[in-house]
């Protein structure tokens, strides 16, 4: 079956989806990228240029550079948006009968043309990608799009040679790339800050519809804007250092841009980032440089006053709705402006709830237009629903640590073993304590279970060889075994409802492990410390034990000495004072066994000699080597 | 013989009752397996989309790399714009030296895969150049790269940054 496109035709960018394997995926267009700027250009050749190479252009030929053309679509050229851009636009804007016409070259074309062509792009770089013919697609456009914006951009698509099987609102995309239309009976707020525009919408879900109950937004606020901020900032910066004003040097400034902008992604995941522009620019004193440091807390400073400009027409939108922000349940993000850490802080403190932002902004819509697509050519069908541990499940091993078996957010069902060993000498029985949770630490965690493998044949610890299996099954129960692979003895426990945790309660440990991450932590370093003393102690009293008169009795005294140092330290919390004595009695412990291998050899090398020394001695490995034959 | 009837008749209920609950399950049977199979499938292919995902995660990452190492290089090159005329021996060596660094970062970028182009002179061309501003100079056609302010560089086919250049201009 032939797949349905879901396209997200935007202002600035746009984005295509499609459903493989039931999971939604964006296309990369030619060039490699997975989002084409909405750009028509036709150059002083006359060829037609469009996304990026269009872009580029843009600033040699800007009257014949189109872009926001969906600003005007469906647009009635009395229009207050149209009167605007005419007067804001670089390009020439003319009236076609009731609507508009774009000039581009010696040509005029209806924004349904000039969109066309971009879906036309779209349409071949996916089919490109796909290998296979593209007939049908789905269209997102903004919420408050009226009946004729709708329609043309329907009409554009089948310019493209797209047959439109639907067209969709951008929010309801959204909430359906996070699968929330299956809330029946809840309010989302989709808040999307994308490049040029802002839009906020409240969504009601209800059985077989999401509709839209309100729309607002600004249609001239986005990541420019932002960008504008950070760029005025450094060009001021500069100016103050240096008394030169970037601005006026063309090549200059597009370096300073590009600064801008990547400052401004990083510091979306860093607490500051250095601006590094070296030569910039240079006068009579010689090169000057750009060096400047930006923090987020000066980035947040500048752009306080935008973030705070998108609340305004939140509340209008929630007002229209008749709605208190308390009975929004989810909230949505869309467009790369929210990755700005600022962002997601005020909207969060806004609502009091955390906003969606897992699927990437740029996309969600793209990949909701094509869940829907997907629902329409009947690949998402909800045949089987598989579930996940909402919690990690292991068994507690040396020191009272929780060792993970099956992480949590495995899909089910799913199985693991692992090989685990005794903790002392001829230990013939071992406990396996079942848990679950997310603490480092075995107590903090839900005991689900244990029992005893015994019948372990009598060995020196670290020997005997445990395999623990833990199986969840697609029921969420539990099988834990325990086998000793010496005897084949084995045990094996059944657990259930391991997976049916409430909400709540899986909430309620995931938050105790985050709130104890840092306590958990040192006490798992505690019990590694206490291990490794342990098995230091162990080892050396062993090697003792084995070098009989192949020591002297100080250099046996002095091991000694330290084994009871690290005995003395090793159940305090002093990680440093355990460490210390571990590394001294390492250094004493490897001097004796360095003599005691000495001594062996010298014993080796008293009895007569077999060989010469060309050739190698029978008992010891000896290396293969062979000559290739030349004929 | 009418209770013979119905007991005919309760027996061919059962006998078509049986008959179709067996068709179910057949059906069912035929629906798991179909769905088992689909999920074995659909494993084998993930296996095979992960190795063809590995190899363009690779490509991906020496071409991030590469764009990092980039801006070094044009910084390199920035700063060559602006040596001094005069300087005594001992600098002149020394700027030589630096300049063997810029050399080593270059190669290191075509062992990445890395193909550097752009140059002055050639027509702009807007799969390949980025227009970063324009002059007009009569003497030279138009649409001309006057100057490239950054070089472009490619990877195969592939773009990784249009040449950043200044174009003529004659219809402004």
């Amino acid at each position: 079956m032939a797949k349905i496109l879901g396209i997200d035709l935007g202002t600035t960018n746009s984005c295509v989806a499609i459903i493989e394997g039931g999971q939604p995926k964006v296309l990369e267009n030619k060039e490699g990228a997975r989002t084409t700027p909405s750009m028509v250009a036709v150059n002083k050749a006359g060829e037609r240029l469009i996304g990026l190479p269009a872009k580029r252009q843009a600033v040699t030929n800007p009257k014949s550079t189109l872009f926001s053309i969906k600003r005007l679509i469906g647009r009635r050229f009395e229009d207050a948006e149209v009167t605007r851009d005419q007067k804001v636009m670089p390009y020439e804007i003319v009236r076609r009968g009731e609507g508009v016409a774009i000039k581009m070259g010696d040509k005029e074309h209806t924004p349904e043309e000039i969109s066309a062509m971009i879906l036309q792009k779209l349409k071949t770089d996916a089919e490109e990608k796909l290998g296979e013919k593209i007939e049908e697609a789905i269209i997102t456009v903004p919420a408050y799009f009226n009946d004729a914006q709708r329609a043309a951009t329907k009409t554009a698509g089948e310019i493209a040679g797209l047959k439109v099987r639907r067209i969709i609102n951008e929010p309801t995309a959204a909430a359906l790339a996070y699968g929330f239309d299956k809330k029946i009976g809840q309010q989302i707020m989709v808040y999307d800050l994308g490049g040029g525009t802002f839009d906020v919408s409240v969504l009601d879900v209800s059985e077989d519809t999401v509709e839209v109950k309100s729309t607002n937004g600004d249609t001239h606020l986005g990541g420019d804007d932002f960008d504008r901020v950070i760029i005025d900032w450094i060009l001021e910066e500069f100016k103050k250092q240096e008394g030169i004003n970037l601005a006026t040097d063309a090549l200059a400034l597009q370096r300073v841009k590009d600064a801008a902008e990547r400052a401004k992604i990083e510091l979306s995941t860093a607490a500051q980032t250095e601006i590094n522009q070296p030569f910039i620019t240079s006068d009579a004193n010689g090169p000057k440089h750009l060096v400047l440091t930006l923090t987020r807390a000066k980035l947040e400073e500048l752009c306080y006053d935008l973030v705070q400009k998108t609340l305004n027409p939140v509340k209008a939108a929630l007002k229209d709705a008749g709605l208190d922000k308390s009975a929004i349940q989810e909230i949505v993000m869309v467009g790369g402006m929210t990755r700005m850490p600022l962002v997601q802080k005020t909207v969060e403190e806004f609502f009091g709830k955390k906003p969606n932002i897992t699927v990437n902004p740029d996309e969600v819509v793209a990949l909701g237009a094509a869940v829907q697509a997907g629902v329409l050519q009947g690949e998402v069908k909800d045949v089987l629903l598989l579930d996940v541990t909402p919690l990690s499940v292991g068994i507690e091993t040396l020191g009272g640590v929780m060792t993970k078996l099956i992480e949590r957010n495995t899909t089910i069902p799913a199985s693991k073993s692992q090989v685990f060993s005794t903790a002392a000498d001829n230990q013939t029985t071992v406990e396996i304590h079942v848990l679950q949770g997310e603490r480092e630490m075995a107590g903090g965690n839900k005991t689900l279970g244990r029992f005893i493998l015994s019948g372990l044949p009598m060995a020196p610890r670290g020997v005997p060889q445990v395999e623990v299996k833990f199986d969840i099954d697609a029921n969420g129960i539990l099988h834990v075994t325990g086998t000793d692979k010496a005897s084949g003895k084995s045990q094996t426990i059944t657990i259930q409802g391991s997976t049916g945790l409430s909400d709540a309660e899986v909430e309620r440990m995931k938050k105790e492990a985050e709130e104890h991450a840092d306590e958990d932590k040192k006490a798992k370093e505690r019990a590694e410390h206490q291990n490794l003393a342990d098995t230091m102690i162990y080892t050396s009293e062993k090697m003792l034990k084995d070098a009989g008169d192949k020591i002297t009795a100080d250099e046996r005294k002095e091991v000694e000495e330290k084994i009871t140092a690290l005995k003395a330290v090793k159940d305090t919390d002093d990680h440093k004072a355990i460490k210390k004595a571990a590394d001294a009695l390492s250094e004493s412990a490897q001097k004796v066994g360095a003599k005691m291998y000495q001594a062996d050899q010298a014993a080796g090398q008293s009895q007569p000699e077999q060989s010469s020394q060309d050739e190698p001695q029978k008992d010891e490995p000896i290396d293969a080597e062979f000559e290739e034959k030349k004929e | 013989m009418s209770d013979e009837q119905s007991i005919d008749s309760t027996q061919e209920e059962l006998e078509q009752k049986e008959a179709i609950q067996k068709e179910e399950e057949c059906s069912k049977c035929e629906e798991y397996l179909m769905g088992w199979k689909r999920a074995l499938a659909d494993y084998d292919n993930l296996k095979k989309d992960l190795v063809r995902e590995r190899v363009e995660i690779r490509a991906r990452a020496r071409e991030d790399l590469g764009q990092q190492l980039i801006a070094v290089l044009d910084n390199f090159d920035q700063a060559a714009k602006f040596q001094p005329q005069e300087v005594s021996k001992e600098v002149q060596t020394w700027l030589t030296g630096l300049m063997y660094v810029r050399v080593q970062l270059e190669t290191v970028l075509q062992e990445l895969g890395l193909e550097p182009f752009g140059e002055a002179g050639t027509l702009f061309n807007a799969h390949l150049h980025e227009a970063a501003a324009q002059r007009s100079e009569p003497e030279k056609s138009d649409q001309e790269i006057l100057e490239v302010f950054q070089r472009g560089w490619k990877m195969g086919d592939k773009i990784v940054r249009p040449a950043k250049v200044v174009i003529n201009n004659l219809h402004t």
